[in-house]
């Protein structure tokens, strides 16, 4: 009978804990099939989940593929994520924020959140790195999320990273409620008029470098970050590079993203994944979304303090300043149309919006230039 | 701060833990609003100084669907 050992040796290893994982990485699965939950990352990581959780796996140990892309994709030099960014910044168009340059200002307010969720997550007794990684989830910005956890070696980085794409899904459940705690439905009425200024092509080529230069250095370990968002956006923008702009926001994202998932789900091993301290890193997650968009919303109200009536900010437009693009957005646009059905708030949240995107990389990016001072 | 010192849920808590998250939010969103309106005071130069031509690039538009953001 000896001979027939090997047949049940993998069902001997089962634990009920890589059950707990069958079943998160099905729920993954399904969420992104069913409900439409950022389908291209949620796949890859369901699926992988399922894959390093099978007893004596063959895709981890020393000839594992899915380890060998973490070491060398991720873990070496944070690689996977920094070339999707190329792919991410070929396809934003920076036109609605820069014929609205005001709406930067909603780009950096709307990162309150995650400085708010590393304090309390300090409070709750978690080292400053897994604060800060757990913090960075309110970035809405999955590479961002992914490469601040790697840096800081934190030992959440699979939960941090199904939280960030996770919530982001659910912008449209959590944003409103957000906002409506802490805004008046007179606030919400208010009326934005459209004025654009014209935005010339000298610009929009300027403006990566220009952005490049500031953040670097102003947070020097945002250089790669921001860098490579902004190299995408410069191929997009120089109007030299068509074939190499498609290839980037097209095959190359898509390649990366395919990767990406499967890789991240490294960090989805039973024995990291199911404890309680990782539920609430999730929970903090979930807490950093939330405050950012309170936020943004508060920063806009503050600002309203000092600006004439016909002038002011809708509060709602602040909390477009995170980085899910363009889910924020449509939510403000819809919550604006509720209120007043002659209200269009689209395009200045989608400038709030695409500000977001560049606040969340800064944030990433003086994250961990404090950690150096901050984490002994 | 040692009376701020207790034991959390996930581990000790200490005034200077504390201490180091305040810090890190105050430097934190001091440092993400000076590139932020910076950036802008540079863009409202850059449209003034380049003029209100028409823009000849890439056609606008959002993405069309997100890639792993």
């Amino acid at each position: 009978m000896e001979q027939f050992a090997f047949l049940i040796r993998g069902v001997q290893g089962l634990t009920w804990q890589m059950l707990v994982m069958w079943a998160v990485g099905g729920l993954l699965i399904w969420l992104a099939v069913k409900k439409d939950f950022e389908p291209s990352l949620l796949i890859p990581m369901g699926f992988g989940a399922i894959l390093v959780n099978l007893p004596y796996t063959g895709v981890l140990g020393n000839n594992g593929i899915v380890q060998w892309l973490y070491h060398t994709g991720i873990s070496a030099s944070e690689a996977m994520p920094l070339l999707l960014f190329v792919g991410i910044g070929a396809m934003i168009d920076f036109g609605p924020l820069l014929s609205n340059p005001r709406m930067f200002l909603f780009g950096g307010a709307a990162q309150f959140g995650i400085f708010f969720t590393v304090l309390m997550a300090v409070l709750l007794g978690f080292p400053l790195k897994d604060a800060m990684s757990a913090g960075v989830i309110g970035a809405a910005d999955g590479p961002t999320s992914i490469l601040v956890a790697q840096v800081l070696k934190s030992n959440y980085t699979g939960a941090i990273t199904v939280a960030a794409y996770s919530y982001m899904a659910l912008v449209p459940v959590i944003q409103p409620f957000a906002i409506r705690l802490v805004t008046t439905k007179k606030e919400r009425r208010i009326r934005m008029p459209y004025r654009p200024e014209s935005v010339s092509q000298t610009t929009k080529i300027l403006f990566p470098i220009v952005v490049t230069l500031i953040a670097g250095m102003i947070a020097p370990d945002s250089v790669a970050l921001v860098g490579f968002l902004m190299f995408g956006n410069l191929i997009r923008e120089c109007g030299k590079l068509e074939s190499l702009c498609k290839t980037a926001e097209g095959p190359l994202a898509n390649l990366i993203t395919i990767f990406l998932g499967i890789t991240i789900s490294f960090q989805m091993q039973a024995e990291k994944f199911v404890r309680w301290d990782t539920l609430l890193i999730m929970a903090l997650g979930l807490v950093a979304f939330v405050f950012d968009t309170i936020g943004g919303v508060l920063f806009a109200k503050l600002m309203n303090l000092f600006l004439p009536e016909g002038k002011k900010f809708n509060p709602m437009v602040g909390a477009a300043g995170i980085s899910a693009f363009p889910m924020s957005a449509r939510v403000i646009q819809k919550m604006g149309l509720e209120e007043d059905n002659q209200n269009h708030l689209l395009m200045h949240a989608v400038g709030a919006n695409v500000a977001g995107q560049i606040g969340s990389v800064v944030a990433g990016g003086i994250l961990l230039t404090l950690a150096k001072t901050l984490i002994h | 701060m040692h009376f701020l010192d207790y034991q959390g849920p996930m581990g000790p808590v200490t005034g200077a833990s504390t201490g180091a998250a305040l810090q890190l939010m105050g430097f934190g969103m001091l440092g993400i609003f000076l590139v932020m309106v910076l950036i802008c005071l540079l863009v409202v130069v850059l449209n003034h100084v380049t003029g209100k031509k028409k823009n000849g690039g890439r056609k606008n538009g959002a993405r069309s669907e997100n890639k792993g953001n």
